[in-house]
């Protein structure tokens, strides 16, 4: 089930009404249970049957870790958990990929092997809620967090369907301690939810689907070479539209969570404000670049002498986290290139006090939002070829003859000046904050606007791009 | 605070939102009023403008049936193909006339018919009888969207859910009741698609299709809008809509002439290719294909017929397949249609044509 859909409205009411008219605490956490489970199945039902095996993994795991010794029987239990919840990852996400490169590589070696297609369906949002669980039990094997009592808690933890499918990526620490008391659906916070779940569907719907795919889909679906404007124009697009697309199911997964009275943390702060790679990752998904910050580079050495090479191995497998490609791979190894030349050169000249001087502080931003537009376009393409051959368009290299419509350029300008200009200014502001000033009828003006446009988009809008991973 | 998350000192890690102080609920209240009245508006706007109630062609509508199709046996008529198909074939006088299950309507607009043609051949539990319409251009188009639309609709055969089944009859409610769910005239993009502006040369400027042309039923039964066919202009105007719709893609420079049109042989070659085994795997089971070229007039006939000449595509086809066909031109009770907008019959057309067709069709054993 999506937020874009009229069947997730219906939904919505049915199981906030139910919420707020069950009597005890404990109901209302089985409602959010057999509600989670619901909009899960909606996809496939069976692969409910995933999120249950790895609530109960991960609940017994944690709970035996707890209780063991230090020593080999509590790493045994984390080894169960990361087994468990990384088997079935790389089994569902990666196991085709790891077969089509094997079966590649023994064809290089002379080894002639065609085994059946494994035929693997992916099951939704199962990178979100695997990672969500590893945090658990991971936080619980380094003391960090107490294992809970409650199997119905964790298991509405792990399913919680306002943000199960696509994040933010709720740590356990942040979230079970919210089920310990109960929730009740308040007025205020209701309207402020319902506000963030219009806005989030505006930015998917109107201008992520609307406004922005279409010249991206454009660009990256030609035959052939575009030219350089268009190849940019195409790029700058795709950058808008993904933010639009993952940032809007944000909104909308923190706005719902606040109907039914649950607090999840942020996953954007305007990321196409920053100034350099570091602060790119700071307002991009940060729920998964806290994750792999706390879980993968910081073990992995990177508060130590071996920063390049844990930055390294952290964008790489994080870009591998976003689908089982080597368009993901190149994506995430240049962000850690990225990153690592950063650090070296904020080393030798971070402190230099022009560095601090407006101007250049404004050219490394569109610096950082080139880098990352140039990076966004192996995320998108089809394959590294496609990827390569948009790459030189947009540097020129392969002279070719425009294909946008003028339409669909001042769209883009239009959307995507829009968008950075309100980036820019709201860069160091939170929302909350701007719309607490605003004028009253203001905020009614453009809520009926948003309101209006997504109703216009009668329901056409595609699945959120970040479902498929 | 560039955070709207602030920790609470009751807990160390507590998450706590920040709710401006307002009154959101009222807010939103005036909102949806005024949003539902300036809807409201829209809806009295086009339905000044000749837009009732209909339902949308999406692919919602055709996976009910698709999925009908599977386990059909030669009884059962399962029609693939283009717009053509869709206008032009009386699903009720097919119906009457075979004495036979509902006739499943799986064309597609502006689509080769080859790729759910195939996709039901490669179906092991269907045997029906095939009825594929064929629009030259589109059957020998060897990709984009003539490709792209019908995979649109398989792929969502394919990943149907129980989501979409239980969106389904909410869509269709809202679709009966509101003339403004239009989705390819009066969807967002499409009204900000009227918006007409310069273009550079060699632009690929989206095609324009024409406005409020049909209706469709829930059995995807497509019938020309009966004000559109008597006014001339707006058939004139549609005329022109299509010309560059069969007009075929301009070569571009980095091919040579030869090499441009080795492509386009070899690409017709793999689709006969395909279109001989789909006839094979669909007769091996006990079903029927039959191609069909139904009528169209003026421009888009001389297009046609220069792009794709008969003994080059129809001709060919045939031979290849092994499969029978009817070519609307050689039977003289179907050669007199005129299509009033070059492509497609009016619905009263379509009655007569399809009582024509299935005549032609008993006569010849075909059915």
């Amino acid at each position: 089930m999506v937020f874009n859909s009229l069947v997730f409205v219906v939904f919505f009411v049915v199981v906030l009404g139910l919420y707020r008219f069950l009597p005890s605490w404990p109901a209302k956490k089985v409602l959010l249970l057999v509600a989670s489970y619901v909009f899960y199945g909606a996809w496939n039902p069976p692969f409910v049957l995933l999120l249950l095996f790895s609530s109960v993994i991960d609940f017994w795991a944690a709970r035996r870790m707890a209780a063991a010794e230090p020593g080999r029987a509590r790493r045994l239990f984390l080894m169960v958990s990361l087994v468990g919840n990384l088997g079935l990852l790389g089994f569902f996400k990666y196991g085709t990929f790891l077969l089509d490169n094997f079966v590649a590589l023994a064809g290089k070696l002379g080894v002639d092997w065609h085994p059946a297609a494994p035929d693997i369906v992916l099951p939704v949002g199962i990178s979100f809620y695997t990672f969500q669980t590893l945090s658990y039990t991971i936080d619980v094997y380094r003391r960090d967090l107490k294992p809970v009592k409650s199997f119905l808690d964790f298991a509405v933890f792990v399913s919680f369907f306002p943000q199960l499918v696509a994040g933010p990526i709720v740590r356990a620490a942040d979230f079970l301690y919210q089920l310990e008391r109960e929730r009740f659906v308040e007025a205020r916070a209701l309207g402020w939810g319902l506000f963030l779940m219009t806005l989030g569907l505006f930015e998917k719907m109107v201008l992520a689907d609307g406004m922005l795919a279409d010249t991206a889909d454009a660009v990256f679906g030609a035959m052939g070479p575009t030219s350089q404007l268009d190849s940019w124009l195409g790029t700058i697009a795709f950058a808008g539209q993904i933010f639009c697309d993952f940032a809007g199911y944000s909104i909308c997964a923190i706005g719902a969570s606040l109907c039914f009275g649950f607090h999840l943390v942020d996953n954007f702060r305007f990321p196409y404000a920053a100034v350099g790679l570091r602060d790119f990752w700071r307002r991009w998904h940060i729920s998964l670049s806290t994750w792999l910050r706390d879980y993968l580079y910081i073990p992995l050495g990177g508060n130590r002498r071996r920063m390049a090479f844990a930055l390294m191995a952290t964008m790489v497998l994080g870009g591998l986290w976003h689908g089982a490609s080597w368009n993901f791979v190149v994506w995430g190894t240049l962000h850690g290139l990225y990153l690592v030349i950063e650090r070296r050169l904020g080393r030798a000249f971070g402190q230099k006090p022009w560095a601090r001087h407006a101007g250049v502080r404004v050219l490394l931003g569109v610096l950082t939002f080139a880098l990352v537009c140039i990076a966004w376009v192996f995320f998108r393409a089809r394959d590294l070829p496609g990827a390569a051959m948009v790459t030189a368009s947009m540097l020129g290299a392969i002279p070719a003859p425009p294909i946008l419509p003028t339409l669909s350029i001042v769209k883009v300008v239009v959307v995507m000046g829009g968008l950075i200009g309100m980036h820019v200014v709201m860069r160091n502001r939170s929302i909350e904050a701007v719309m607490a000033r605003m004028r009253g009828g203001t905020v009614i003006a453009v809520w009926t606007v948003m309101l209006i446009a997504i109703v216009l988009m009668q329901g056409g809008g595609d699945a959120f791009i970040y479902f498929q991973f | 605070m560039p955070s709207s998350i602030s920790s609470s000192d009751a807990r160390e890690h507590e998450i706590h939102r920040a709710i401006p102080e307002r009154g959101w609920l009222g807010m939103a209240a005036t909102a949806a009023i005024l949003a539902i009245a300036a809807l409201i508006g829209w809806e009295l706007h086009v339905r000044g403008r000749g837009y009732e109630p209909d339902y949308d062609n999406t692919p919602g509508l055709w996976v009910p049936l698709r999925a009908k199709a599977s386990g059909a046996t030669r009884e059962q008529i399962v029609l693939v193909g283009a717009s053509r198909t869709l206008f032009d074939i009386d699903l009720d006088v097919l119906q009457q006339a075979t004495g036979g299950a509902r006739p499943l309507q799986l064309a597609t607009v502006g689509s080769s018919p080859m790729p759910i043609f195939t996709h039901l051949a490669e179906d092991p539990t269907y045997a029906g009888t095939t009825i594929v319409g064929v629009v030259p251009g589109l059957l020998a188009a060897p990709a984009g969207p003539p490709i792209e639309t019908p995979k649109k609709f398989i792929t969502k055969y394919e990943n149907w859910s129980p989501a979409d089944a239980w969106e389904l009859p909410i869509s269709l409610w809202l679709q009966e009741h509101l003339a403004f769910i239009h989705e390819q005239d009066l969807r967002l993009p499409a009204l900000i698609g009227r918006i007409e502006l310069k273009n550079r040369a060699n632009a690929r400027v989206p095609p324009r299709l024409p406005p409020n042309l049909a209706t469709i039923d829930l059995d995807r039964r497509v019938r020309m809008a009966e004000w559109a066919r008597t006014d001339e202009v707006y058939m004139r105007e549609i005329q022109q809509i299509w010309i560059p719709l069969f007009t075929p893609p301009a070569k571009p420079d980095v091919f040579t002439d030869e090499q441009w049109a080795k492509m386009f042989a070899d690409a017709w070659d793999a689709i006969l290719v395909q279109a001989k085994a789909n006839v094979e795997a669909i007769t091996a089971r006990g079903g029927r294909v039959i191609f069909v070229r139904h009528p169209s007039s003026g421009g888009v006939l001389e297009l046609e017929e220069k792009y794709n000449p008969r003994a080059k595509f129809w001709d060919r086809l045939l031979e290849e397949t092994g499969a029978p066909g009817i070519y609307w031109a050689d039977y003289p009770e179907l050669a007199d249609f005129e299509c009033p907008e070059w492509s497609h019959l009016s619905a009263a057309d379509s009655v007569e044509y399809t009582k024509r067709l299935v005549a032609i069709l008993k006569r010849e054993r075909l059915l």
